[in-house]
């Protein structure tokens, strides 16, 4: 939110008036650590991405490692080997995750042998998706035409409700993507008072703390400039509803608390304890991830065209 | 009548011997020899232990006098009584008149405040005390009449002679002495210090005066105690130019900070810039880091006990400063006879007085849809007390305190154009305020109760409280009349409410003993967590959330503590602290001792050695090095037990040449159950218990402190090096490692000059190097998963997204720090123009390494414009302020 702007500051206002950068050298050697992510994905092929950690003044700025051996284990079963692609940068295997597969993956690297493993979780149970309304919203748009001509740009707003069902007795863990934003954050990522301040409008990730084994209803919305809009152009919202790994969702927490926050300014100054972000990667670090998901699609195209013309 | 008649024999041989005459013509002759006459003169017996007469000379001269006479002579101006029976003589010392207690006050001449700290001391036995908080004393004395003297650095000694069998309650009242340097002490015909003065059994102990405070430069010339107190030894500042006070390896809130005898949570204002505690009201303060009376507990590094004035009872007098940053007013003196008193002080930030309005004019000429900023931000802090004194030897006062703190910004953004066919109206509102501070009232009432007992009542309510409010609101012209539109409210807050009574007895017992006994009771109510929000909006469904934690604590002591000498050379304080702590399912049960040592080796060296366990019950959360208004105070609870420390301290106090002073000391300080968020607290949900952020580990802190101070005339300098180790250990951080302490500064050295250069002037410098704090520095970046960028990272614009990784915990260590502050002091006709140089060899110091990850693409192999950077800040700050007296 804008007052992020102020708040840190604010505090630091005497002395960021006042205060200066300068470059140096840290002298100080830290041996690099092998890398390792992967995303699990139901109906997905297996990829996995290898690099290392570097210090800024590393000559060797190219951290993916595309030389190492990586293999993987479906199951427990036989270990087999990925193949490098260089155009996507990242090592992938012919094999497509299933529900339910628990998948583990090895790097044996210069720095060392990393591994991790990740499961793919059951599959999102979507009761209903609906379009509840569409408003038209003056958006932060006032647009310039042409010199000293201004026109006041709308925005259509579409809001929606997606119904999901929850598995009772166990915790789960969800991530809401695609083109639309939640309005309706069923929040679980503790927020002191100074997050408040700074949160956008919804969380993407969130658990199943309020709502276990029962139905849901998330209030999402997308927004759609109604400036220029091309007749002959296809309008869809898309909304993807994933159920994602314990520790995937302790890695994106970690991130947003690390960088989607007011203290974020805090911690990039060094007035706070950084957060170091969740890692599963044994050897290193990194994360193996899974997520099963569903999308949803909707063409709004005829929407957005006659709100457009009734301007 | 044969017992009768042997009876009256008897009688009459005895008759015949005691009257039996005795002739004695000696001048100045051996005791001895003179007996050996009267032995020949009446045959007696004379029985005595072997060196009662040693050394003592007999001048007499009687002639056929009876012996009880002879004796009652010889014997008229000593010590030495003597009982006759039958041919026996027996001589004897007379055992010594029983002490009498003494006790009294010393005041301040010109106002009539208490001056606590004054030594007071029989010139005849070199018997001495010092004054307490309160100004009282009571001092055991033999019952003959004999010379009393009182004397405090900067005033003028006072003597009085005292009967003490006829006279048990002494009062002085000391002038202040002009021109002298208020830093040096003022020579008394009392024995010298290094005698008496350092002989107190107090290790680590720091008195501070208002002027120590004026004297000491400190930034935007708002002088404060916790600013005079960084620059003693084993006191480490923390952040650049902010009100912290890390005491031995010990954390921001493990130093009890007390106002009039009552608990103060927070003690600054602006995160930290400036303490709580407004100069204008400040008496005098007491500060331990060492040995810990057994009167305190709650805290395991530092206490701070700050007493206010009473003001004074003979004129009113006041005096209003304007500064830079704030204006300040204070006004104290009598009410109707002068025996009320009361005691006023104001003080207030001015930012918004100017910001404001300026603000207001800028965005009045703002156009439409642009963001105008809402900023304001104040401080204030206000310190009654009102003291009626119904006799000489008691008082009875009411204190208020509110101080707080005030912030408010965020933006508007209008739009309203009605004149168009279709009206076009939109605003949007996005403003959070927060509003911070500490709210005191106490009650109390002291008084010497007899010769030897001196009581302090106290009855307070403390309440520290801390609150957010943020709105966001956002609507627009929907048609036909109707504004539709979105609101996001959410209220958030903390506090701590206590309720205290405290008893404090001092009562003096023979053999110099002083023996301090008291209970304290603490009925805390906190409140780590009360948020609700709200929201509604456009289509979507109205909804609200509460989330609360509530618990209450109750914290009482009983102590019990023993001032006493052994011979001429040793003295002893040991106490102990029964602590009993209940919460919510625990009850804790501590006995802490406490005992210290001072062992005058000789005039002018003693030898000081102490051992305290302390204890803490509450615990300011925080995961900022700056003090924040979202710094919660919770109790140690949830299955965390109480925080402990046992400190070892020892220490040489020296004169040297006459003119200098020194003081060697070290300690070894352990740290137990301490607590601290853990790596994976922000995934813990709202309504979960707080504790389950939490977890414990322990802490270790060793070093060496050196003070050495030299004064003649107008001019005073200290000199100070403390060298200090400071680590911790937590199971669940750092994989378990041992990791130093944030502030774990090696070395810290202050140099202070006074410089008193006329009685209208004064100036003072101070110069400041240490060892750079400690910092977590992610030297490496790495790759996160690549599906996550888009929606937590914002990378740097071309595609390039990396993260921390995160080493060990104060894994690095900022440059060596250093600054000079200088402050001058020009006393006018009617008040006082204060000149001050923070930093004024502009040296800006490092507070912080960030690293910038530059530009560039990966695919090409080059990372461009990537460095690592140190932020400099503070360069120097000019200050001026005006104080007028009236």
């Amino acid at each position: 939110m804008i007052c992020k702007r102020y708040v840190i500051p604010f505090f630091l206002a005497p002395w960021l008036l006042t205060g200066c950068m300068e470059d140096f050298n840290p002298d100080v050697h830290e041996e690099p650590v092998a890398v390792l992510n992967t995303l699990v994905c139901a109906d997905s092929t297996l990829w996995a991405q290898v690099s290392r950690s570097w210090m800024l003044s590393d000559p060797l700025p190219d951290p993916i490692l595309s030389d190492v051996e990586v293999s993987y284990a479906v199951n427990g079963g036989a270990w087999l080997p990925m193949a490098y692609n260089p155009e996507r940068r990242r090592y992938e295997a012919g094999y497509v995750a299933r529900e339910g597969d628990r998948v583990e993956v090895s790097a044996a690297t210069r720095y060392g042998v990393v591994s991790a493993s990740a499961s793919v979780p059951r599959g999102v149970v979507i009761d209903s998706v609906s379009s509840a309304s569409a408003v038209i919203v003056d958006y932060n748009s006032i647009i310039a035409v042409d010199e000293g001509q201004f026109v006041y740009g709308k925005t259509l707003r579409v809001y929606y409700r997606v119904t999901i069902s929850d598995t009772p007795g166990e915790r789960d863990y969800y991530m809401v993507g695609g083109n639309v934003m939640m309005v309706d954050p069923v929040v679980d990522v503790n927020d002191s008072e100074l997050d408040w301040i700074s949160s956008a409008s919804g969380f993407c990730i969130f658990t199943d703390r309020l709502f276990d084994g029962s139905s849901y209803t998330l209030s999402l919305q997308s927004d759609h400039s109604l400036t220029w809009v091309y007749p002959d152009r296809r309008y869809v919202d898309e909304i993807v509803v994933c159920r994602i790994t314990a520790d995937y969702y302790r890695y994106l927490a970690s991130l947003y608390k690390k960088y989607g926050t007011l203290r974020s300014d805090l911690e990039y100054y060094g007035f706070m304890e950084p957060v170091a972000v969740f890692s599963n990667v044994s050897g290193g670090v990194g994360i193996a991830a899974g997520e099963n998901g569903v999308a949803r699609s909707f063409d709004i195209t005829k929407l957005v065209v006659d709100a457009a013309s009734g301007l | 009548m044969r017992r009768t008649v042997v009876a009256l024999v008897l009688l009459w041989a005895a008759v015949l011997v005691m009257a039996r005459p005795v002739t004695v013509h000696v001048s100045d002759c051996p005791a001895d020899r003179v007996f050996a006459d009267i032995i020949r003169q009446t045959g007696m017996n004379f029985i005595y232990p072997s060196g009662l007469l040693s050394g003592m000379r007999v001048t007499l001269d009687v002639d056929r006098a009876p012996l009880s006479d002879v004796l009652g002579r010889m014997f008229r101006s000593t010590d030495i009584d003597f009982r006759i029976k039958g041919r026996n003589v027996t001589l004897f010392r007379r055992p010594a008149p029983a002490d009498v207690v003494v006790g009294g006050y010393v005041l301040e001449d010109s106002t009539g405040e208490a001056l606590p700290g004054a030594l007071v001391a029989d010139l005849a036995t070199r018997r001495a005390t010092m004054t307490n908080a309160a100004g009282f004393f009571s001092l055991r004395l033999p019952p003959s009449s004999t010379r009393l003297a009182a004397s405090f650095p900067g005033y003028v000694a006072d003597t009085v002679v005292v009967a003490p069998s006829h006279r048990r309650v002494v009062g002085f009242s000391l002038r202040e002495a002009p021109g002298e340097n208020m830093l040096a002490e003022v020579v008394v015909t009392a024995p010298r210090p290094g005698s008496t003065l350092d002989t107190e059994a107090d290790v680590g102990h720091v008195s501070v005066t208002s002027d120590d405070i004026r004297h000491t430069p400190v930034v935007f010339g708002e002088n404060d105690v916790v600013k005079t107190l960084q620059l003693t030894a084993g006191v480490l500042p923390g952040m650049e130019g902010f009100a912290g006070m890390y005491v031995h390896g010990g954390g921001a809130d493990e130093n009890l900070y007390m106002l009039d005898n009552v608990p103060l949570y927070q003690v600054s204002h602006f995160g930290g810039l400036f303490s709580a505690f407004n100069t204008e009201a400040v008496r005098n303060a007491d500060f331990y880091k060492s040995s810990f009376p057994a009167r305190y507990s709650g805290r395991l590094s530092g206490i701070l006990d700050v007493r206010t004035r009473d003001g004074s009872s003979s004129r009113r007098s006041g005096s209003f400063r304007l500064g830079l940053t704030s204006g300040a007013f204070a006004m104290n003196g009598p009410i109707r006879d002068g025996r009320t008193t009361y005691s006023v002080a104001l003080r207030r930030s001015w930012f918004d007085v100017l910001s404001v309005p300026a603000l207001a004019i800028v965005n009045a000429l703002q156009e439409d849809d642009t963001d105008k900023p809402a900023l304001r931000y104040d401080f204030s802090d206000i310190n009654l007390k009102l003291v009626h004194r119904p006799d000489s030897l008691g008082r009875i006062h009411a204190m208020f305190y509110y101080g707080e703190d005030y912030l408010k910004l965020g933006y508007t953004n209008d739009i309203n154009d009605a004149d168009r066919e279709t009206p076009y109206i939109r605003n949007i509102s996005d403003i959070a305020r927060m509003h911070w501070g500490n709210v005191v009232g106490s009650l109390g009432w002291r008084r010497q109760l007899s010769g030897s007992l001196f009581g302090e009542f106290t009855a307070a309510v403390s309440h520290h409280f801390s609150r957010l409010r943020y709105d966001y609101s956002e609507s627009v012209y929907a048609g036909e009349g109707h504004m539709a539109g979105q609101i996001s409210r959410s209220r958030s807050s903390h506090s701590v409410t206590d309720f205290v009574l405290r008893a404090d007895m001092s009562l003096s017992l023979p053999a110099s003993h002083r023996l301090e006994a008291g209970v304290d009771a603490t009925w805390h109510l906190f409140k780590p967590h009360d948020y609700r929000s709200e929201w509604e909006g456009y289509g979507s469904a109205a909804g609200a959330r509460r989330w609360l934690s509530r618990s209450r604590a109750f914290e009482g002591a009983v102590y019990v503590g023993d001032r006493f000498g052994i011979g001429r050379s040793l003295s002893v304080d040991a106490g102990l602290n029964l602590g009993v702590y209940i919460t919510s399912g625990h009850t804790f049960l501590n006995l802490d001792p406490r005992v210290s040592a001072a062992w005058s080796l000789r005039p002018g060296i003693v030898l000081k050695g102490a051992y305290s366990r302390m204890r803490q019950y509450v615990r300011q959360l925080s995961e900022s090095s700056i003090s924040l208004p979202t710094d919660r105070w919770v109790p140690a609870a949830g299955g965390f037990r109480p925080l402990t420390s046992d400190k070892i301290s020892l220490e040489l106090d020296f004169d040297f040449l006459s003119a200098w002073r020194f003081r060697i000391g070290g300690y070894w300080k352990w740290m137990r159950n301490l607590i601290d968020y853990r790596p994976d607290h922000y995934l813990v949900p709202p309504d979960a218990p707080w504790t389950d952020m939490l977890c414990a580990g322990s802490g270790r802190a060793r070093g060496v402190d050196l003070t050495a101070a030299w004064h003649r005339g107008p001019l005073s300098l200290r000199l100070v090096w403390s060298l200090l180790w400071a680590d911790r250990r937590f199971p669940d951080l750092n994989g378990g490692r041992r990791f130093p302490a944030k502030y774990d500064n090696r070395h810290k050295i202050t140099m202070l000059a006074v410089w008193q250069l006329n009685s209208r002037c004064d100036i003072s410098a101070a110069w400041t190097g240490m060892t750079g704090n400690r910092v977590t520095f992610a030297v490496q970046d790495y790759l996160p998963l690549s599906a996550t960028n888009m929606f937590f990272l914002g990378g740097d614009g071309m595609g390039n997204y990396a993260v921390d990784l995160v080493g060990g915990i104060n894994n690095y260590r900022l440059p060596f720090y250093h600054r000079l502050d200088i402050a001058a002091n020009l006393r006018t006709r009617h008040g006082m123009w204060t000149f001050s140089l923070y930093n004024a060899y502009c040296n800006m110091n490092v507070v912080g390494v960030v690293k910038d990850r530059g530009y560039g693409q990966w695919s090409d192999g080059r990372v461009e414009g990537a460095r690592y950077r140190r932020l400099r800040l503070v360069p120097v700050i000019p200050s001026v302020s005006y104080t007028w007296f009236f």
